[in-house]
């Protein structure tokens, strides 16, 4: 126990730093907030689009005898002389008028709206087949499907956040002289590493669990936590690989030779999770794009991480890495 | 200036990094204007498209079966061979006679195979082209043309400041207007170039007519050189250099072009005289083009080209580094913060308003997430100034808290005093206001909710902008469209934090929510703002007591 706090505390020491450099780079922070925000605002506004263009009641008519029917099913129907003309104009979007002894509807913006209408004009022309349309459901359709490609992908956008912070935060405090200055404490090698991994892991999983929960209180998403879970082991897995590429490069090969490994490796390790996913969902990197492809992750992936991102921290405690 | 131009052009694009700038350029660009989609050129400008009766049905290939349409219940016999049948499918039919579908949409095969019944249709549904000019491939041309300039921007100036060659080009015999003007038309005819090669390939391919947009390129690229320089004319490295242009350049032109859509209903002449925008959509090919129009768009650039060349010219001889105002900061941090509490909050209401109130999650999810968003933000702030709440309660902020917490819990939960608002306000504005004194049925995101709003409003963005700001802000997150409902809460709570600690706020802001719970009512509107105005004069007491009793000398 007290070799454990003995190590505890430099480790805390040394991980609040480098998440507190972390955090005072305005490029990180925004980094971080980009997934979220972007998602969040696309959805309010696409959302907001269809509520001021899909969902219009106005329909123009040509003839004073189908306003009633129309109007009954909720439409503000309006006669006009020629419907046709202001469909084209775009003055409206949906229109119904007269042409060689049946009925045209016409429309410029496919909507539910406009299947309502379509419905109510087969009801009333009594045409040869009727359309009956269902009440929305909460969560209709395959949604699940696409909440889950939503929520992968903010994972992989993390994860690949993960890779370019790891060999980032190794490539700039060797060049800064930070991690000579490090190295010169009275401090097991392995510490530094340590540190570093933990770091990333305590700033990129909330902001991957925040930017899911943002997702998630406008479309909720299905196995959440699931997903959380696989989106951190797959973020501190590229963390991981990031460190371990810039620590295995030499000072001399700079910073994109090893980035450029590193993100070839993390984006082949979650396409073999895509592509097999019964081999992937025991993997931290691979679960990510096997869950994509549909196959949960198994529960072994957390300690797999955990194991991955030591024994980097024991490669790195063997190196000069200077 | 051309002397100038010359030397820019030989210094970046000289041997191999001009060849390599060349052809990536040639790369992306050509692409680009060749590439030909299969739906392009189709009913463009406006034109309406009709789709002919019949011709849908041609959609259907009777000899690949696998192709047909899909259906659940019974098929009828008319339709035998023109439907599969599927119980999983989505699309079912629930009677025969009238044959009658239950669907949630129609494909075009499934029409098409509806069209061949005998009787006569009585009933035809035709699709038009929406009457909307839509952006030609040029659009794509002069964004990509003026995104290839990042670098060379970043090098033109605030290349020349780090590596300190500004000055001697500056004690050159050349004046600034020149020296500016040099570098602008180096880089405008070097992307004017390479996008009219673009534009040569979709002329030639026939991905798009030639028209007026050929002469909007290079008036955009022109404009966003200018404006590129002018944002980089203070930098002095290459990494803020070439951030500048790429962040704000792309909103500005945007928005600019937004605008100068907006006028183009009034007057095409006038929107085309808008700084950047216009020529954008000269550009896009979305501009009406009327004589006027196009002797607007170029009288716009060459005013607008010359002003920002003069500006930035003149600011060549400064070499203090431009840095950012911790109070601006504050605000923009606190800006962010409040967007994401928007949408996260007030957003999920936008399904109700697009026709499917099921689809909106419950306020708690929404509370949760909220507050977190404000906690992470927070903590952000703190960790960037290395400024941190101090967790001691003292006994002055605990009995203030409550005091103040009090007087607002007789005021009941907060609510909206809307005299009339649109439907849609009221239902994105109702959750946004549920968060001042969220439900104790959810405790976690109750807490969650109150501790973000506590910890950003009151001590992240007071601290650094003032709480008077923090207030205004949580003003706008609780109630942006009826404000003074909350403004009085607002500046309570915020002097509440600013005097006594934010622990002190945040003990008032939960006893109100504990007193909401216990009066789900709220007061009539003027008791209820009698009683916020009392809990503001209560925190104003607070702090300024002080401590103790008086001693006599």
């Amino acid at each position: 126990m007290g070799h454990f706090q003995q190590a505890a505390k430099p480790l805390a020491a040394l991980t609040l730093a480098v998440i507190l450099r972390l955090l005072r780079e305005g490029l990180v922070v925004r980094a971080l907030a980009w997934p979220g925000l972007l998602a969040s605002l696309a959805l309010v506004v696409t959302a907001g689009a269809y509520a001021v263009w899909g969902t219009t009641p106005t329909i123009a008519v040509g003839s004073e005898e189908l306003l009633a029917p129309l109007r009954a099913r909720g439409f503000d129907a309006r006669l006009v002389e020629q419907p046709e003309a202001m469909l084209r104009e775009g003055l409206v979007i949906q229109a119904i008028w007269r042409e060689e002894g049946r009925w045209v509807l016409g429309y410029s913006w496919s909507s539910r709206a406009t299947l309502e209408a379509e419905a109510a004009l087969r009801d009333y022309a009594a045409d040869r087949w009727r359309l009956e349309i269902p009440p929305l459901a909460a969560r209709p359709g395959d949604i699940n499907r696409q909440t889950a490609l939503m929520a992968g992908v903010i994972g992989l956008l993390l994860t690949l956040y993960g890779v370019v912070m790891g060999a980032g935060v190794l490539y700039r405090d060797r060049s800064s002289g930070t991690l000579e200055a490090e190295l010169a404490l009275p401090l097991p090698n392995w510490m530094h590493a340590g540190a570093r991994l933990l770091a990333l892991l305590l700033v990129l999983g909330p902001a991957l669990v925040v930017s899911l929960l943002i997702v998630n209180a406008l479309l909720a998403i299905d196995e959440i936590g699931l997903w959380m879970l696989t989106g951190t082991c797959a973020a501190v897995g590229g963390g991981a690989i990031g460190f371990l590429m810039m620590a295995r490069a030499q000072a001399t090969h700079g910073f994109s030779g090893p980035l450029s490994r590193a993100l070839t490796l993390t984006m082949a390790a979650m396409a073999l999770g895509w592509w097999w996913p019964l081999l992937g969902c025991w993997l931290p990197l691979a679960s990510l794009g096997s869950f994509m492809a549909g196959t949960a992750p198994s529960a072994v992936i957390a300690p797999l991480a955990l194991m991955a991102a030591a024994l980097v921290t024991i490669d790195f405690s063997r190196r000069e890495c200077l | 200036m051309l002397a100038v131009a010359h030397y820019e052009m030989r210094s970046h694009m000289a041997g191999r990094q001009g060849l390599r700038f060349a052809a990536l350029a040639l790369s992306l660009l050509l692409p680009l204007g060749l590439l030909r989609l299969p739906f392009s050129n189709v009913g463009r400008n406006g034109k309406a498209v009709p789709l002919a009766p019949g011709a849908v049905s041609n959609s259907i290939d009777p000899i690949a079966p696998a192709n047909l349409p899909v259906v659940s219940g019974i098929v009828p016999p008319q339709l035998v061979g023109k439907l599969l049948h599927d119980a999983n499918s989505r699309v079912e039919i629930v009677s025969q006679s009238p044959l009658r579908l239950r669907a949630e949409s129609v494909p075009d095969d499934l029409r098409a195979a509806l069209e061949t019944l005998p009787e006569r249709a009585r009933v035809e549904v035709r699709r038009f082209r929406a009457a909307l000019r839509l952006p030609g491939r040029s659009l794509f041309i002069a964004i990509l043309a003026v995104s290839l300039l990042t670098g060379p921007l970043a090098e033109a100036l605030p290349g020349e400041r780090s590596r300190r060659t500004l000055e001697v080009l500056l004690s050159a015999g050349i004046s600034r207007a020149e020296l500016i003007g040099g570098k602008w038309l180096a880089w405008t005819i070097s992307a004017t170039l390479t996008a009219w090669l673009a534009a040569a390939g979709s002329c030639y391919n026939n991905v798009q007519a030639p028209g007026w947009w050929l002469a909007g390129l290079p008036l955009f690229i022109a404009s966003a050189v200018a404006f590129g320089l002018w944002l980089v004319r203070l930098v002095d490295d290459l990494v803020g250099g070439a951030a500048a242009p790429m962040r704000v350049l792309p909103v500005v032109a945007g928005v600019l072009g937004l605008l100068a859509q907006s006028l183009q209903p009034l007057s095409p002449a006038l929107a085309a005289m808008v700084p950047l925008g216009g020529p954008l959509l000269l550009a896009a090919d979305i501009l009406v083009v009327t004589p006027s129009a196009v002797v607007s768009a170029v009288l716009g650039t060459i005013v607008f080209v010359t002003a920002v060349l003069a500006l930035t010219a003149r600011d060549l001889d400064r070499f203090d580094i431009v840095t950012g105002i911790k109070r601006h900061g504050a605000i923009g941090l606190g800006a962010v913060a409040l967007l994401l509490w928007w949408l996260t909050v007030a957003g999920p209401a936008v399904w109700s308003l697009a026709g499917n109130a099921k689809a909106v999650s419950p306020i708690a999810s929404s509370l949760l997430a909220g507050g977190l968003v404000l906690l992470g933000c927070a903590a952000i702030a703190c960790a960037r100034e290395g400024v941190w709440p101090w967790p001691h309660v003292t006994r002055r902020a605990l009995i203030g808290g409550l005091l103040v917490g009090v007087l607002l819990a007789a005021a009941g939960p907060f609510s909206l005093r809307f005299t009339s608002a649109p439907h849609w306000a009221e239902a994105l504005s109702a959750r946004l206001a549920a968060s001042a004194t969220p439900s104790l049925d959810a405790p976690v995101a109750a807490l969650a909710c109150l501790a973000g709003q506590a910890w950003l409003f009151r001590f992240g963005v007071a601290g650094r902008a003032g709480w008077l700001v923090g207030a205004l802000l949580w003003t706008l997150a609780i109630a942006p469209l009826d404000p003074f409902a909350a403004l009085p809460a607002a500046l309570a709570l915020g002097l509440l934090g600013a005097g006594a600690g934010v622990q002190s706020a945040l003990i008032a802001q939960a006893v109100w929510t504990a007193g909401a719970a216990l009066m789900p009512a709220p007061l009539a509107a003027a008791p209820a703002l009698a009683f916020q105005t009392l809990a503001l004069t209560a925190a104003l007491a607070v702090v300024t007591s002080k401590a103790g009793v008086p001693r006599r000398q």
